[in-house]
């Protein structure tokens, strides 16, 4: 019994350290190797506070002061390796969370007089609850198990709000996200210390339960192991993480059972997690429980209240909640004015004194050969690059130096050439996570007002799914957005620009690669938005389209405004169609 | 004064045998931008083979050490071929062709003390002499690791700048997609970074062998090393794989002056973390990598 329960204790330990990888990993996308390290991190540090042979307090501190310091110095270290790391490539946290995890044990094994070096810490001492001591297997995963499933509430709770599906955008594409608003650099930073937290969690119900800290139990090798696990689960899913755990650490333990390997038991336990990596990464690398794997029953039930409750209130129409500021009244006078904006890169000077107006309520459309600098017009006035000189202002708001998602929170939204939809969610949760002041994306509120967020959150679907009947993407609102089809992906941008209530469209070739049914129907929906108020301005090269739609039109070439004015004027002047066709 | 002189060359040597690390994971690194910590197992097998080949084998040493440093250009592009190629056909993103490298690292490396057992080898073969210069004290395996190592990056360079297939290697790191327009084979090119850099790596762990032995978890250290000397010298810089790796082994010398020799590569390995986090783009890297608008 006592044996069993011990395995079972283990299994609580991992799932917690796979759980918390996982909301790294699979949600995040934040691939560090440092999570054994993390866990040593918990693991000692209350193993030293709490230890009367540790030495390192005159005397032991109370083990539920111990606990929570824990957390917080596993989570502080986390954050003091992820701030450098985050503000680059992630190509460098690998890296450095490989170097990190090598200089944490070397602190372990050699700050002898602290750490008592090979030897570890031993002698740690067990929580008491009143009369209830833990001395026992038996109890002590009572203890364990509660706090497991506390862990992985949270965990959970996290990953399926507002703020997951803000964490999984970032993970597919951290461009488009910075465009939707969101503070990519701090929610990396901020995941970052609190799966270190929650790895610390786990290193501390090891310290207590095995009573001895040292060096071995945090090394590269336990960092595999949990990723050993989270592959077979299946990244991004938490359930997963569990299944993972369990199966990982009962699996020697059959294999002992067995007497396989006798001699080697270590080696043949790394073999056996390095195989089943190599193996699953190969034949099924979603894992045992994919991503948006949930129990039939359960997604069947869900699914119903989705479509029902937009069956409810289909009305075809637009919903009033998106036109936003714009409240469906046109403004007078220009939106955005760009002014003598110039911007080189290296010796190339892209954009030369550049200009433009954008008229409120008005369709702009920006022409001009490839290479004229459209591209880095759009990038310049969302903030994705700055200009070397000149001003961009947005409704008399000086905006040359925002950044995108403060250009976002403003109104503005724009699309990209190569559409940048986050393919591994679902369409409408693409849609779901432009909602801009979406309450249920901070931590906090997600889990102190739960009720609140999710109400908000409910609302929300209420509106995503209206704008997917708009764009006529209602019935494919639970596919995933890497199986539709390349028209049905252009209007799933549209839709998600929409989700934003941007007051202003910036549209990089939105008819590129259509057929003329769809260019038509892309195009209706462009025209009725602008009548409800929004204010548009697209990159075409298609001169039928620009003369079609827009209201004005700007020709840039060499990185100039070469000429303004209605698109009848500008496609009758012989000197540009000269510069434009080269005839 | 003379402490720190020893240091200084205890430094080069360190250095040396870093940028031999470096320059062999850079060329795959720089090229195929794969992960490639497997490369732990190939400086670890290149060492086993040749002491297997000539300690339980009796063959001549050099024949030893050819036999190693061919088999380890196979194994390198074994993995490829076997591996990485496939998940990149199936476009597998990079963190999938990582994990799996990690993977064939943490078995590999288990299954050596299964068949070599767990105790550290020796090479054994050329004698150890020493050999002082003024104050200075080093042996005449650490001066063939330093001349080694120098020749190795410098036939390296020479490769890379006036050959045909050297070009091609920049030509393919640099841009691969525009490489592939142009009619550059790309698989072909990148099994041959594979075989440069697991031939180069094998030299190293050979060396490695002569100077202290081989432990089976020799190559774990080596390539977290490796990687760090990429960073530090600049992505996408060969040469400045070298010069990273140099300067680990020099910095790793010259701050445990007045600490215990425990602590050298604790103290080394967070000096890199701090100085990689400072300055990202490395000494001859162009450009931080950052995502592309």
């Amino acid at each position: 019994m006592d044996y069993l329960a011990q395995i079972v204790i283990f299994i609580c330990i991992y799932a917690i350290l796979a759980g918390s990888f996982n909301l790294l990993v699979g949600f995040s996308g934040l691939f560090s190797i440092a999570h054994g390290a993390f866990f040593g991190i918990g693991a000692y540090t209350v193993a030293l506070l709490t230890a009367p042979t540790a030495g390192l307090l005159p005397a032991p501190m109370s083990v539920w002061l111990a606990m929570p310091l824990a957390l917080v110095v596993a989570a502080l270290v986390g954050m003091v390796i992820a701030i450098p790391a985050l503000r680059v490539h992630s190509d460098y946290l690998v890296v450095l969370s490989f170097g990190f995890q090598m200089v944490v044990v070397g602190i372990f094994l050699n700050w002898t007089s602290v750490t008592g070096g090979e030897g570890g810490v031993t002698g740690v001492p067990r929580p008491e609850f009143f009369t209830l001591d833990l001395t026992s297997p038996v109890t002590f995963l009572l203890y364990a198990a509660v706090v497991t499933v506390l862990c992985f509430v949270l965990l959970w709770r996290m990953t399926s709000s507002p703020f997951g599906r803000m964490l999984r955008a970032i993970r597919e594409d951290e461009v488009a996200a910075g465009a939707l608003g969101k503070h990519v650099v701090r929610s990396k930073v901020l995941v970052f210390a609190l799966a270190s937290a929650l790895a610390g969690v786990g290193g501390v119900l090891f310290a207590q339960y095995v009573r001895v800290v040292d060096p071995s139990s945090f090394t590269i090798n336990t960092s595999v192991e949990v990723l050993a696990m989270l592959i077979l689960g299946g990244l991004g899913n938490m359930l997963g993480s569990a299944v993972g755990a369990a199966i990982l650490i009962a699996l020697p333990e059959a294999l002992r059972f067995l007497n396989v390997g006798a001699g080697d038991a270590e080696q043949v336990r790394q073999i056996v997690f390095g195989v089943l990596l190599i193996l699953m990464l190969r034949f099924r690398s979603q894992g045992l429980l994919p991503e948006y794997w949930t129990p039939a029953w359960l997604r069947r039930l869900r699914n119903r209240r989705i479509l029902q409750a937009a069956e409810a209130d289909a009305s075809g129409q637009l919903p009033e909640a998106i036109l936003g500021r714009a409240g469906g009244v046109t403004a007078d006078g220009p939106l955005m004015v760009v002014e003598g904006v110039s911007k080189s890169f290296g010796g190339i000077q892209a954009l030369k004194d550049f200009s433009m107006e954008l008229p409120a309520g008005r369709i702009s459309g920006l022409i001009g050969p490839n290479g004229a600098g459209k591209t880095t017009a759009f990038n310049l006035i969302t903030g994705f690059l700055s200009p070397d000189s000149g001003r961009v202002w947005l409704r008399g708001h000086d905006i040359t130096h925002a950044r995108p998602h403060e250009l976002a929170a403003l109104g503005v939204s724009r699309s990209f050439q190569n559409l940048r939809l986050f393919s591994k969610m679902t369409v409408l949760d693409n849609v779901l996570v432009a909602r801009p002041r979406q309450s249920g994306e901070s931590l906090w509120r997600t889990l102190l007002s739960p009720r609140a967020t999710d109400r908000e959150t409910g609302r929300n679907q209420r509106v995503a799914l209206d704008i997917l009947g708009f764009v006529g993407l209602r019935a494919r609102a639970l596919e995933l957005a890497e199986n539709l089809s390349y028209a049905e992906e252009k209007l799933l941008v549209l839709a998600r620009m929409l989700a934003m209530e941007a007051e202003l469209l910036l549209l990089d070739e939105p008819a590129s690669g259509l057929d003329p049914q769809s260019v038509e129907k892309l195009f209706g929906m462009i025209r009725d938005l602008v009548e409800r108020g929004k204010t548009v301005c697209i990159i075409e090269h298609n001169l039928d389209v620009i003369k079609d739609l827009t209201h004005r039109v700007v020709y840039l070439d060499e990185g100039r405004a070469f000429a303004e004015g209605t698109p009848d004027r500008i496609m009758s002047n012989p000197e540009l169609a000269e510069r434009y066709f080269g005839v | 004064m003379e402490i720190f002189l020893q240091l200084l060359a205890n430094g080069v040597i360190l250095g040396s045998e870093y940028a031999l690390l470096g320059i062999s994971w850079g060329i795959i690194f720089n090229v195929t931008g794969t992960f490639h910590f497997a490369h732990a197992i190939v400086y670890t097998l290149g060492a086993y083979v040749a002491i297997f080949c000539f300690a339980t084998l009796g063959l001549p040493f050099t024949v030893s050490c050819l036999v190693a440093v061919v088999l380890a250009a196979v194994v390198g592009m074994l993995i490829e071929i076997l591996f990485y190629e496939p998940m990149r056909r199936r476009s597998a993103t990079s963190m999938t062709i990582l994990i799996t490298s990690l993977g064939i690292l943490i078995v590999v490396e288990s299954l050596i003390p299964i068949f070599f057992g767990a105790a550290s080898l020796s090479m054994g073969g050329v004698e150890t002499q020493p050999i002082s210069l003024g104050p200075v004290f080093f042996t005449n395996i650490h001066l063939a690791k330093v001349i080694t190592t120098w020749a190795l990056v410098g036939g390296l360079m020479a490769f890379l700048h006036f050959t045909r297939s050297g070009k091609a290697l920049r030509a393919v790191g640099s841009n691969p997609q525009m490489a592939a327009v142009v009619g550059l084979n790309i698989r072909r090119l990148y099994l041959l970074a594979f075989a440069i850099g697991s031939a180069m790596v094998a030299i190293g762990g050979i060396l490695q062998a002569m100077d202290t032995g081989a432990y089976y978890t020799m190559g774990t250290q080596a390539v977290i090393i490796a990687a760090m000397a990429v960073l530090l010298g600049g992505m996408g810089s060969f040469f400045g794989s070298a010069l990273g790796g140099l300067f680990i082994g020099m910095a790793m010398s010259l701050s445990i002056w007045g600490l215990p020799s425990e602590w050298q590569l604790t103290i080394g390995f967070g000096t890199l973390v701090v100085v990689i986090a400072l300055r990202p783009r490395g000494f001859l890297g162009g450009k931080v990598v950052k995502s592309e608008v």
